[in-house]
């Protein structure tokens, strides 16, 4: 208890300023959510205050206390953090309240019936039908509040026979693998007659599993830049999108994936690489391109950083690019003539229909969006303080600019010991580009998410699988700077978590 | 030139995409390919070009010269100060209407705002022609050419226009835009060109004030000179407005206080006095006292600067003094009593200070932060905002200034004492802005969650005490970020503003 004692002392005289300034603007966002939302259970969100306060200095000192074990790498703190503030995403979250998780939910419902490629009905629509129940459940985050009185009566509510389909038509594409995570999930409460919502829950459950797993072994690889792995990982986004039935789960954690793999094959100490090592990349580049039909397919870009001479030769790297290459787009075009075709003819019809933009309009107006229009709503949905459906934006946008602050200071102080030729930095600035034309051109010809000037449809999320290639980007070398303490990293992820975690929840009690 | 343009090709070929991207960006915005207005795509591309690169060419040869850092900030201020008072239309900047006709009152020689009886508001009569140029918030890109039809004319009439909001105001306040309307009079100009004088006497006085600020500041120039050359700053130190005076006379204040703190000299001169004295009353006086806490500063200056002990605080009591005996000095009657004294009464009694605290957090940092950046940076243009696609300016200028502070962190100790009043001077500032807004104007938003009112530029005037907030014990990095840099972000990030102004009005 003495040892105890010292080392809470220890802790918080060292670094009280981060921790009050932090501690106190969560405690006044709250208390004005409170307000704001005029909260009806006064007394239950005051508990839950207390407790967020409690988890916010607990996480701190969990953190501490890993840290001066001998032996305990970055990788395994972050299992440590991600493991609480995902389960805590998993439950706070309502279902149906992220991003098309509706339709995501349906999908894998219908996956978990052994239908992995999906059909048609007779009206020309992806249909899963199930219980009543599950629409209850689902029905209950659309309301303002409530939400957790109304799960925890689900809970024990009697499956309903009656039998309700719906459409999921905007998953209906996707690959099953990007649903591997939550399927097992959904399959094994079937399995065991769990009751509808923890079925759910359990969905949710395997897929953080998943997303934290792979991604422990990403920070594990890496050899550079650890650090901002880690404070990518645990932003209150990819922790959010990381458990939900969404094909950004697997595809975000298998993206830091094949960049730690990318960048420990170009900067590591191994000679040459073995079999398996040359195996992994095919398995991760083929996982990260059938999750979106390519549309992350660039990041194997990176791949051309790796030396010839780890390869055996020059002519056997480019073979290995090039088969690799060959693998993903056979196994979408595998996957594509799966489908029903008429999805597709459907989407380029409606495309059909808009003047076309001019290659050079394409890319101003793309240009603007990202650099100019958009730049608030992308930065928002990056870092998570909007939650997109039901219009809802927790007041916390502070996040974003203490983000920003976050990444500007530890990319000036970084004394990471990498020299990147033109060439190297030039791989790393394409990527992310090209990447994002991908998106803006599919949010124009496909999704058709346009006006005359604007093209809409993209969201900070998107950006989340690749946002790792930043310090490279940024990447100079510098003497004798003194690096950012890593415990900044792990304070913003414990206190941003922690205050939209608890904003989320108080918008929904 | 060559081995400017060597060493800075990266940031400056960066900078001209981003700004020719959103150029070409409002062509596509606006329709211009569908217009009449196409035959001048090419000008305006033109212009633009020479403006930018004309601005980074003298800039080079300046530097070349070894011209002072504070000599160059003139020039370039002037030329882009200017292109401001060119491409922005009367009332296109916050509450320049009001503050225009206390202006032309005060030039007029009407210290103190009267009231009209016929129409129970303070107002003032001023040519019709000035009122036909006001800015319209239509789209109809028109608004250049309403400006330009009444330019020369001087039909004599006259038109009665209100400005409560402005009335309680000092007629110190207005000195250099009343004397530019007042000369120009003289002259027998056209009110509207009149109008014009009155902007670019307080562009030059601007001009001037910060001159010698940079001159005077003896640390964390770089950082000054940055804010002085936010396209927000430049906007409000040309326009009819208080915070003219206001953010030139504060960063006065600031260079002169902190001259006498850290400058080498044993004891206070005289003249460095009389600096402290002059801008201190201004800046407190100049907006009924909220920016008073920026003397605080004062209580820096070691005591043995002084002949006495006591004189330090003596000399304080006596600026803020002064500054009260004129804050009062011309304010109307009827207004302290109608206005002042019944809405504090009233206000006093029913703020709850649990809700203003709560209130002002929640917008502070809950939901207003990008609102506040972009207001202080000069993306908001209050009454033209529109889709203006330079809101990444909003980031690049905040990853800016925290790559310039801590790579250009001076050496010198700073004591406990010190650092606490850095940080209390902003944060009483903000917290009595927000009481102001919440009490006084009662400028909540429709859906009662955030507090209104309160814009990014009222942050201007204490934005140079920032370095000195975050002032490391050590520094972190060897390497300095040459004051190239910092000029060249002034100037595309200007150049960025006037465009999109110029094509919004267009």
């Amino acid at each position: 208890m003495k040892k105890l004692k010292t080392f809470i002392k220890e802790v918080f005289s060292v670094h009280k300023i981060p921790f009050l300034v932090l501690g106190a603007l969560n405690l006044l966002l709250f208390l004005y959510t409170i307000k704001s939302d005029d909260v009806k259970h006064i007394k239950i969100a005051i508990f839950a205050l207390f407790g967020f306060i409690l988890l916010e200095f607990s996480l701190l000192l969990v953190y501490h206390f890993l840290k001066e074990k001998k032996h305990f790498p970055l990788e395994k703190i972050f299992l440590f953090l991600a493991i609480p503030l995902g389960l805590l995403q998993v439950f706070i979250t309502p279902f149906n309240q992220l991003p098309d998780e509706l339709v995501h939910i349906f999908r894998t419902y219908d996956i978990s019936d052994g239908h992995l490629v999906s059909t048609k009905n007779e009206e020309g629509h992806y249909r899963t039908k199930i219980s009543k129940t599950y629409w209850d459940v689902l029905n209950n985050g659309q309301g303002d509040s409530n939400y957790y009185k109304k799960v925890a009566k689900d809970i024990f509510a009697p499956t309903s026979e009656e039998k309700w389909g719906w459409d999921f038509d905007n998953a209906a594409t996707y690959h099953s693998l990007a649903y591997a995570p939550q399927v097992t999930g959904v399959a094994a409460g079937k399995f065991v007659r769990l009751p509808i919502v923890l079925t759910m829950y359990l969905g949710r459950i395997f897929a953080l599993a998943a997303f934290i797993a792979v991604i422990y072994f990403a920070i594990k690889l890496t050899p550079k830049y650890k650090e901002f792995f880690v404070l990518f990982a645990l932003l209150p986004m990819s922790l959010q999108q990381g458990m939900a039935y969404s094909a950004d789960s697997v595809l975000i954690a298998f993206c830091f994936l094949l960049i730690a793999l990318a960048i420990k094959y170009a900067y590591g100490s191994d000679k040459t690489l073995s079999k398996k090592q040359i195996t992994a990349l095919y398995v991760v580049t083929a996982v990260v391109s059938c999750v979106k039909h390519l549309a992350y397919l660039p990041l194997g870009l990176l791949f051309m950083l790796i030396p010839a001479k780890k390869f055996g030769s020059a002519k056997k790297k480019y073979l290995h690019l090039f088969l690799i290459v060959v693998l993903c787009v056979a196994l979408e075009f595998i996957w594509s003539n799966m489908q029903d075709k008429s999805v597709v003819a459907a989407a380029t019809t409606e495309a059909e229909a808009l003047p076309a933009y001019s290659f050079i309009k394409f890319i101003i107006v793309s240009f603007a969006m990202i650099f100019g229009v958009r730049t608030e709503e992308l930065m928002k949905s990056t870092v998570g303080t909007n939650i997109s459906y039901n219009n809802f934006s927790t007041p916390s946008i502070i996040y974003v600019y203490l983000f920003i602050g976050l990444v500007a200071v530890m990319i000036l102080r970084s004394s990471e010991k990498l020299v990147l030729k033109k060439y190297d930095k030039l791989i790393f600035c394409l990527t992310p580009i090209i990447l994002s034309l991908a998106f803006y051109y599919a949010a124009t010809y496909q999704w058709n998410f346009r006006s005359e000037t604007t093209i809409s449809g993209i969201q900070g999320r998107y950006y989340l699988p690749f946002l790792t290639l930043i310090p490279f980007i940024a990447h100079h070398e510098k003497k004798n700077a003194t690096p950012l303490k890593v415990d900044y990293v792990f304070y913003f992820a414990i206190f941003s978590n922690c205050c939209i975690l608890a904003l989320k929840m108080l918008h929904n009690l | 030139m060559k081995t400017f343009l060597k060493k800075y090709w990266k940031f400056i070929l960066a900078f001209t995409v981003l700004n020719f991207g959103f150029m070409a960006y409002e062509f596509i915005y606006y329709g211009i390919d569908k217009t009449p207005r196409m035959k001048y795509v090419a000008l305006i591309t033109f212009a633009h070009a020479i403006l930018e690169f004309g601005s980074i060419f003298l800039y080079a040869k300046m530097k070349a010269k070894n011209i002072k850092l504070e000599k160059i900030f003139a020039c370039l201020a002037l030329i882009l100060g200017i292109f401001q008072i060119a491409v922005t239309p009367f009332d296109a900047v916050s509450d320049e209407k009001v503050h225009f006709l206390r202006a032309f009152e005060v030039s007029q020689g009407h210290f103190t705002a009267t009231r009209e009886k016929k129409i129970s508001h303070y107002a003032s009569n001023v040519p019709i022609e000035i009122y036909n140029s006001e800015y319209q918030l239509q789209d109809d890109h028109k608004q250049y050419n309403r400006m330009f039809e009444n330019l020369f004319k001087n039909s004599g009439e006259t038109v009665s226009i209100p400005y409560d909001d402005a009335a309680s105001y000092s007629p110190f306040a207005y000195t250099p835009q009343a004397l530019g309307l007042a000369i120009g009079r003289f002259l027998n100009f056209s009110p509207m060109i009149c109008f014009y004088l009155g902007r670019l006497f307080m562009l030059f006085t601007f001009v001037l004030i910060c001159y010698f600020a940079l001159k005077l500041m003896p640390k964390y120039r770089e950082f000054m000179l940055f804010v002085m050359l936010l396209p927000m700053t430049l906007q409000q130190c040309m326009a009819y407005s208080v915070d003219a005076l206001l953010i030139c006379m504060s960063f006065l204040l600031i260079a002169s206080i902190m001259r006498a703190i850290y400058g080498e000299e044993k004891t206070i001169k005289k003249k460095l006095l009389f600096t402290i004295y002059f801008s201190g009353i201004f800046v407190v006086f100049l907006k009924h006292l909220a920016y008073a806490p920026i003397l605080l500063l004062f209580l820096l200056i070691p005591s043995q600067k002084f002949k006495h002990k006591f004189e330090k605080y003596i000399h304080l009591i006596v600026i803020v003094g002064i500054a009260y005996f004129i804050n009062g000095l011309f304010l109307p009657v009827t207004l302290t009593k109608d206005t002042f004294v019944s809405t504090y009464e009233t206000t006093k009694a029913e703020t709850d200070y649990y809700d203003l605290t709560i209130m002002s957090a929640g917008t502070f940092f809950g939901y207003h932060p990008t609102f506040l950046v972009n207001s202080m940076f000069g993306i908001v243009l209050d009454y033209g905002f529109h889709d203006a696609p330079v809101l990444i300016y909003n980031y690049i200028v905040i990853i800016f200034a925290i790559v310039l502070i801590m790579k250009n962190v001076e050496k010198f100790q700073q004591k406990k004492f010190e650092k606490l009043v850095a940080w209390a001077i902003p944060i009483i500032i903000v917290a009595m802005l927000y009481y102001v807004a919440y009490a006084m104007w009662h400028m909540f938003s429709e859906d009662g969650l955030t507090i209104r009112g309160v814009h990014g530029r009222y942050f201007l005037p204490f934005l140079p005490i920032i370095p000195f907030m975050l002032h490391p014990k050590k520094p972190y990095l060897k390497d300095k970020m040459d004051v190239d840099y910092v000029f060249l972000f002034g100037i595309f990030a200007n150049v960025a503003i006037i465009i999109t102004k110029f094509l919004l009005h267009f």
